[in-house]
């Protein structure tokens, strides 16, 4: 029974539906219009974007400062340049096996320094800003104490050099 | 006024205590430093050494590492020298103990030192300095090629260090270093 009932709603609501569809149909041409507008009006858009995408004009070229060079290396200082020379000398004369060229190097050395007198101060250690040294000794006796004993134990921490770039002072410091 | 002297003099004697003590007051690494510096002395003497005997030094160098050798010693200071043919041990004036090196009767010397090394650290004495000693051992080889004479001996030899400080003028500053001075050199074994 209620199988037919329902059967019959069912059959009235579908006479009540379909005259409103017929409606609906009757309006299609203006609604076909609004939306052949609509997709004109996204065509035209979607031209506009494409225009977009296309590739621009190139800029008017921006004048990009010239690129500034590197600074140029700082030129070694007069006492770099000897401090150099020295630690060169001072290997040479220790790895010297032969008395003669060892003396040679020695003497060309020497022409760096003021006297063959000048003092050369060793730091054995520092603590607290004390320095602890050897005994200070002279360029001649250091040159000829690394021939005598082959051994280069020390680093030049301090050079003095006088007027004419001839070395006053020297002071070592015991490789770690 | 017998009660104030004895107070100022217990002062004083209170006072220079503490100075001592801080002046004995070395850290580790600096009392590490000097005691690097006292044995690279003696190895520096085993240098001058093995130069002043060998025949291929010339005699004008041979001179001169004499003078930087005797420069390491105190004053007055003595070297040992024994041989395997006699057993005393005669004590020579570093100065006559190199010149007669220099002088060996031999085409060929060769003395080397080898495990030099602290039996006695440094240590602070009263006076300031400090006294440590160092050993030796010394492998001495001399040849004659005529008469194919050879000696060989291995010495053990113990080193008096004396570490004092020191001040000195360079360049109108007052530098304060370390004098390392070599004592007398003992032989304590011989040995072929």
């Amino acid at each position: 029974m209620l199988f037919v009932q329902y059967g019959l709603s069912q059959r009235k609501n579908k006479q009540f539906i379909k005259p409103k569809m017929k409606r609906r149909t009757i309006q299609s041409p203006v609604s076909t219009l609004l939306t052949l507008a609509l997709f004109g009006l996204l065509a035209m858009g979607a031209c506009k974007s494409k225009k977009k995408v296309a590739p621009a004009p190139a800029p008017a070229p921006v004048e990009q400062p010239a690129p500034t060079p590197p600074p140029a290396a700082p030129q070694p200082s007069a006492e770099e340049i000897a401090v150099g020379k020295l630690e060169n000398y001072f290997n040479s004369i220790a790895q010297s096996t032969n008395v003669d060229a060892a003396n040679r190097t020695i003497n060309e050395a020497l022409g760096m320094f003021s006297n063959s007198q000048t003092p050369v101060l060793i730091v054995i250690h520092q603590e607290n800003g004390i320095k602890d040294y050897d005994e200070p000794t002279t360029i001649e006796k250091y040159l000829h104490y690394l021939k005598d004993t082959k051994k280069n134990l020390n680093f030049i921490s301090d050079i003095r050099l006088d007027g004419n770039g001839r070395v006053t002072e020297l002071e070592l410091r015991r490789k770690k | 006024m017998k009660k104030y002297i004895s107070l100022f003099l217990l002062l004083f004697l209170a006072t220079a205590a503490v100075s001592v003590a801080q002046s004995d007051n070395i850290s580790p690494a600096r009392k590490q430093a000097i005691d690097s510096l006292a044995l690279e002395k003696v190895k520096d003497l085993s240098k001058y050494i093995s130069i002043i005997g060998s025949k291929e030094t010339q005699f004008s160098e041979a001179n001169r590492v004499m003078d930087r050798a005797e420069e390491l010693f105190a004053p007055g200071a003595e070297m040992g020298v024994s041989s395997l043919n006699r057993k005393e041990i005669a004590y020579y004036k570093v100065r006559r103990y190199f010149e007669r090196l220099m002088a060996l009767n031999y085409d060929r010397v060769n003395i080397t030192w080898y495990d030099i090394h602290y039996i006695s650290d440094l240590e602070r004495q009263p006076d300031g300095r400090y006294v440590g000693v160092v050993t030796v051992y010394q492998r001495f080889e001399g040849t004659s090629l005529e008469s194919g004479l050879n000696y060989r001996d291995t010495t053990k030899k113990d080193i008096t260090i004396y570490v004092e400080k020191k001040q000195t003028q360079i360049a109108g500053r007052t530098i304060e270093f370390w004098d390392v001075m070599l004592g007398d050199i003992r032989v304590t074994e011989t040995s072929a």
